[in-house]
C-alpha cells in the first residue's frame, strides 16, 4: 500500500501542498485532480521521491521510501508531465539507456523493448533520433520507459497528452487492466471523463488543500452530481466557467 | 589479428556499458558531443565526435606545417639564411602554442558551458531511475575529466608531434628531440587543462555564489566576456615573446598572464629558462594544482546546489526586456521604423539576438575580436606618439574603431543566418505575405543602430577631444557612410527574417567566405578613414563625398535590381547544386 501522511512542500514559507493525505491499496486506480498550480506536480515530485517534503512522509507497505529511496524507485514507474527526453538518441537508444540504468538483465531488455515498441506502433521508428518524434511518439516513449520494468507502483503525469485517439483508448484500457493486477497507480489528468473511466478513487486539490477524497461514485454522491465533471466544478475550480467565458467575449470586443 | 583485437575490445566495450555506472559516463560524454539542448534537432550544426575531434586538431596541423618555412635548414640554406639556434627561435612559437591551447579548449568549454553540467533534462530522466546520487555526481565528474583531456590531447596533438620535429631539423639528437617533445607536449595539455578547469571552476563558483535566476541572466555575458579574454590572449602571442626576451623585465600584466607561466614551465624543463623562467614555472604548478582543486570543490557545491534542486527551483523572474522597460527607446523605434513588419520584426530581431545563447555567443566572438583587433591598433597607434607631444593625427588612431564596426556588421550578418527554432516557423509563415517584405530593410536597421551609437557616442566624442570639431565630425561622417555601404551590400541579397532560416548558405564556402572578410577588413578599417583625412586637407575635397555616396547608392540599387528575380521571402536557403542536369531526355 501506498501512503501520503500529511503531505507539505513550502517554497518561501508559503505551502503548495498542504497537509495531503491518501492510501492506494494494489488494485486502486487514484485519480489526482485539480486546477492548474493546485500542487498536483508537486504532490507527484514528493511521491516519486523527486521532491522532499516540508512535513509528512511517504510510506510504501508502512515504510517511509526515504529509507530505501533507490529500492523504491526500483518499484516505481513514472510518466512525467514534460517529455523532456535526449533529443540525439534515438527511441531504441533511449529505452536501452533507461533499461541498463534500471539494471535490467541484457538479454530481457532487449525482448521487452522490441515487443513494447511493436505493441505501440513505434517499431518502425525505433532508429530515427528523438528530434524526429511526434509529442505522441515521445509520450509513447516514456510511456515504455515506465512500464518496462514492470513496476509495481505506476504514477502518470498527464499521460494522454498528445497520443491519438487509439493510443489513448489502448492505454485506458492497460491502466484499467494493470489495476485489477494490483498494480499501485497515480493518475494526475485534466481528462475527466478518462478519469471517472479508469479510476476507483479521485482526490480533488483546490489551492493545495485537499477538497475532495474518496472512491468515485461516493464522491459524485456527496455532491449530489452525477458528472465528474460537475463534480469537479463543484468541489475544486475556483471560477464560475460561464462568467469567465462572458469575460473574454467582452475582452476580445474591447 | 586486427578483426580479434576490434572484436575483443568492442566486447569489453559493451561488457563495461552493461554496468550502469559506466553507462551513465558515457551519456555524460555523449551529451557533450550532441546537441541536448535542443529538440529539434534540425536547426543545429550537429558535427558528431570524429568531425568535432577533427575540427579540433586542424588548426594545430596548419600552424605548425606553417613553420617548416622557419625551422628547415634546407630552405634556410637555400636563401643564405644567417646562424640559427632552434631553441631561441623556438620561444615565439611555444608562446604562441600555449596560448592557442588555452584559448581553443577555453572556446570549447565555453560552447559547451551548459552541457558539461546535469540540467533538468538529466534530472527529469535520472532522478526518477534508481539511481543513488552520488553516482550520478561521480559519473557526470568522470565524464568531464575525460572530456577535458580528450580536448586537450586533441588540440595538441598534430604540435605536440610536429613542432619538436621542425625544431630538431637542425639538431638530430634523439634524446634532445624526445626530450624537447615530452616536456612540450606537457606544457601545452597542462595549458589546455588550466583552461578547462579554470572554466569548470567559474562556472561552479558563479552557480555556487548567485541565484539560479540571477546565474541564467549573467552565464551569457561572462561567456563573451570570457570569449573575449581568450581571443585577447591568442592576440598576445605577437607581442609577449617580445618582452620576454627583452633585457629589462616583463610589465606586470605580462607577468599575469597564464601562457607565460606554463611558457616558464616549458623553457625551465628544456633547460633554456635563461634564468628568467623559473619562476613562472613555479607559477604555473601552482596554478594549475589551485584551479583543479577549486573545480572540484566547486563543482560539488553547485551540484548540490543545482542539479539536486532542481524540482524545488521555482520558474519565476520576469524576462521582461530592457528595451521594453526603457520606454524612451520604444518611443524612439516609432520614428524609424515604418509599417508592421518593421514594427513586429526589429523588437523580435533584438530580443533573439540578447537573449538566444548561440546567437549571443556568436555575435559576442565578432564583438570580442572587434574589441581585440582595435585595441591593438590603438597601441600600436599609440607606439607612434612622442612622449610628452599632443596626439599626433595618425592613420591607426583614426582606424582603430572601423575594425569594431566591421567586426559588428559581419557579426550580426552572420548572426541573421543562424537559425534559432525552426518549429516557431509557423507563425511568420502564417502571417508574413512572403512576396511582400521588408526582411532586408530590417536587418538593415538593427544593424545600423548597433554601430551608429559606437561611431556617434564613442568615436566621434574621442576624437573631437583628441583633434577638434573638423576632424570629429569628418570622420564620423565618413564612418557613418562607410558602415551604411558595408552593411546595404552584405545585405543585397537578403530575403530571409533573420534566425528563421534553416540553412546558412556561407558554410558551402567558407574558405571563400573567411577570405573575402579578411580582405573586407583590410580595405573597411584603412581606406575611410585614410579617405577622410585626405579630404581635411583640401575642404574643395569634400565636394567628392556627395558623387560617392551617390555612385554606392546607385550601384547598390543596381545590384538590387539584379537579385529582384528572387526577392521573395526564404524559409529554406538551398544551395545551389553544384551540378545540373540538362534532362534532355525529358519530352
Amino acid at each position: 500500500m501506498l501512503e501520503a501522511r500529511g503531505l507539505t512542500k513550502c517554497y518561501a514559507s508559503l505551502p503548495a501542498v498542504n497537509d495531503v493525505s491518501f492510501r492506494i491499496r494494489p488494485g486502486e486506480v487514484l485519480g489526482y485532480l485539480g486546477p492548474n498550480g493546485c500542487g498536483k506536480s508537486t504532490t507527484v515530485k514528493m511521491l516519486t521521491g523527486l521532491l522532499e517534503p516540508t512535513r509528512g512522509e511517504v510510506l510504501l507497505h508502512g515504510q517511509n521510501i526515504n529509507i530505501d529511496l533507490a529500492g523504491y524507485k526500483k518499484r516505481l514507474g513514472y510518466v512525467p508531465e514534460e517529455a523532456l527526453l535526449y533529443p540525439y538518441l534515438t527511441g531504441w537508444e533511449y529505452l536501452e539507456f533507461i533499461g541498463t540504468l534500471r539494471g535490467m538483465e541484457e538479454s530481457r531488455l532487449q525482448l521487452r523493448i522490441d515487443e513494447m515498441l511493436r505493441l505501440l506502433s513505434l517499431h518502425p521508428h525505433r532508429h530515427a533520433t528523438i528530434s524526429s518524434y511526434s509529442k505522441g511518439m515521445r509520450q509513447r516513449i516514456l510511456l515504455i520507459a515506465a512500464l518496462m520494468d514492470d513496476p509495481e507502483i505506476l504514477v502518470f503525469d498527464e499521460p494522454l497528452s498528445g497520443l491519438d485517439v487509439t493510443s489513448a483508448l489502448i492505454f485506458r484500457k492497460l491502466v484499467k487492466h494493470l489495476g485489477a493486477q494490483g498494480k499501485i497507480i497515480v493518475y494526475c489528468s485534466h481528462v475527466l471523463e478518462v478519469v471517472e473511466k479508469v479510476c476507483s478513487h479521485v482526490l480533488m486539490l483546490r489551492k493545495g488543500n485537499v477538497v475532495a477524497y474518496d472512491s468515485v461514485t461516493r464522491v459524485q454522491e456527496l455532491a449530489g452530481l452525477t458528472s465528474l465533471e460537475d463534480t469537479f466544478s463543484h468541489f475544486a475550480e475556483e471560477r464560475d466557467a460561464e462568467e469567465t467565458v462572458a469575460a473574454i467575449i467582452g475582452a476580445m470586443r474591447v | 589479428m586486427l578483426h580479434a583485437v576490434r572484436q575483443f575490445t568492442d566486447a569489453r566495450r559493451k561488457r563495461l556499458l552493461r554496468s550502469p555506472f559506466w553507462r551513465l559516463v558515457a551519456h555524460f560524454v555523449a551529451r557533450v558531443f550532441e546537441n541536448g539542448s535542443d529538440d529539434s534537432g534540425e536547426d543545429e550544426l550537429d558535427l558528431g565526435v570524429g568531425a568535432l575531434l577533427a575540427l579540433l586538431a586542424v588548426p594545430g596541423l596548419f600552424v605548425t606545417i606553417l613553420l617548416l618555412d622557419k625551422y628547415s635548414s634546407l630552405l634556410r640554406m637555400m636563401r643564405g639564411g644567417p646562424a640559427f639556434d632552434p631553441y631561441t627561435a623556438a620561444l615565439p612559437d611555444q608562446y604562441f602554442y600555449v596560448a592557442f591551447s588555452m584559448a581553443i579548449t577555453g572556446l570549447v568549454a565555453v560552447v559547451k558551458w551548459q552541457s558539461i553540467f546535469p540540467d533538468r533534462r538529466d534530472y527529469t530522466n535520472l532522478a526518477p531511475l534508481p539511481l543513488p546520487t552520488r553516482n550520478i555526481f561521480m559519473a557526470n565528474l568522470i565524464a568531464v575529466l575525460a572530456i577535458a583531456v580528450l580536448f586537450a590531447v586533441d588540440i595538441n596533438v598534430a604540435s605536440s608531434l610536429l613542432f619538436p620535429f621542425f625544431v630538431h631539423l637542425e639538431l638530430p639528437v634523439w634524446a634532445l628531440f624526445i626530450r624537447f617533445a615530452a616536456v612540450h607536449a606537457l606544457s601545452v595539455i597542462l595549458a589546455s587543462l588550466f583552461a578547462f578547469f579554470g572554466l569548470f571552476a567559474l562556472t561552479g563558483l558563479l552557480m555556487t555564489v548567485l541565484p539560479r535566476a540571477v546565474f541564467r541572466a549573467v552565464s551569457l555575458y561572462v561567456r563573451v566576456a570570457v570569449i573575449v579574454y581568450l581571443i585577447g590572449l591568442l592576440v598576445t602571442a605577437s607581442t609577449v615573446p617580445h618582452l620576454l626576451t627583452a633585457a629589462h623585465p616583463p610589465p606586470l600584466w605580462v607577468r599575469l598572464l597564464p601562457p607565460v607561466w606554463f611558457l616558464g614551465l616549458a623553457r625551465s624543463l628544456i633547460g633554456r629558462s635563461d634564468g628568467i623562467f623559473v619562476p613562472y614555472a613555479w607559477i604555473a604548478i601552482k596554478a594549475f594544482a589551485g584551479v583543479c582543486l577549486a573545480a572540484l570543490v566547486l563543482y560539488a557545491l553547485s551540484y548540490r546546489r543545482h542539479f539536486a534542486l532542481v524540482p524545488e527551483a521555482v520558474e519565476k523572474g520576469s524576462r521582461e526586456g530592457l528595451l521594453r522597460r526603457w520606454l524612451p527607446v520604444r518611443r524612439l523605434q516609432g520614428l524609424f521604423l515604418r509599417g508592421p513588419f518593421q514594427r513586429a520584426f526589429y523588437p523580435f530581431i533584438l530580443t533573439t539576438l540578447f537573449r538566444s545563447d548561440k546567437h549571443s555567443l556568436f555575435f559576442g566572438a565578432f564583438f570580442g575580436l572587434g574589441v581585440v583587433l582595435t585595441s591593438q591598433r590603438i597601441a600600436s597607434g599609440m607606439n607612434h606618439q612622442h612622449a610628452g607631444s599632443a596626439l599626433s593625427l595618425n592613420g591607426d588612431l583614426l582606424s582603430a574603431p572601423m575594425l569594431l564596426i566591421y567586426c559588428m556588421i559581419l557579426g550580426l550578418r552572420f548572426a541573421f543566418e543562424v537559425p534559432a527554432d525552426l518549429r516557431a516557423n509557423w507563425i511568420h509563415r502564417m502571417l508574413v505575405d512572403t512576396g511582400k517584405h521588408e526582411a532586408a530593410v530590417v536587418a538593415r536597421k538593427v544593424i545600423l543602430s548597433a554601430v551608429l551609437p559606437v561611431i556617434l557616442l564613442v568615436a566621434m566624442p574621442m576624437y573631437i577631444r583628441a583633434w577638434g570639431w573638423q576632424v570629429g565630425l569628418t570622420q564620423a561622417l565618413v564612418m557613418v557612410s562607410a558602415a551604411w555601404f558595408l552593411a546595404e551590400y552584405l545585405l543585397v541579397k537578403f530575403r530571409k527574417i533573420p534566425f528563421t532560416c534553416s540553412y546558412p548558405h556561407w558554410s558551402e564556402h567558407t574558405i571563400f567566405s573567411v577570405l573575402l572578410c579578411v580582405l573586407g577588413m583590410l580595405v573597411f578599417s584603412t581606406v575611410p578613414t585614410a579617405m577622410g583625412q585626405w579630404m581635411l586637407e583640401s575642404p574643395l575635397r569634400f565636394l567628392l563625398l556627395p558623387p560617392i555616396i551617390f555612385a554606392a547608392y546607385k550601384w547598390l540599387a543596381h545590384l538590387r535590381e539584379e537579385n529582384e528575380y528572387a526577392s521573395g521571402l526564404i524559409f529554406e536557403d538551398q544551395p545551389e547544386p553544384a551540378l545540373e542536369l540538362l534532362n534532355l531526355s525529358r519530352n
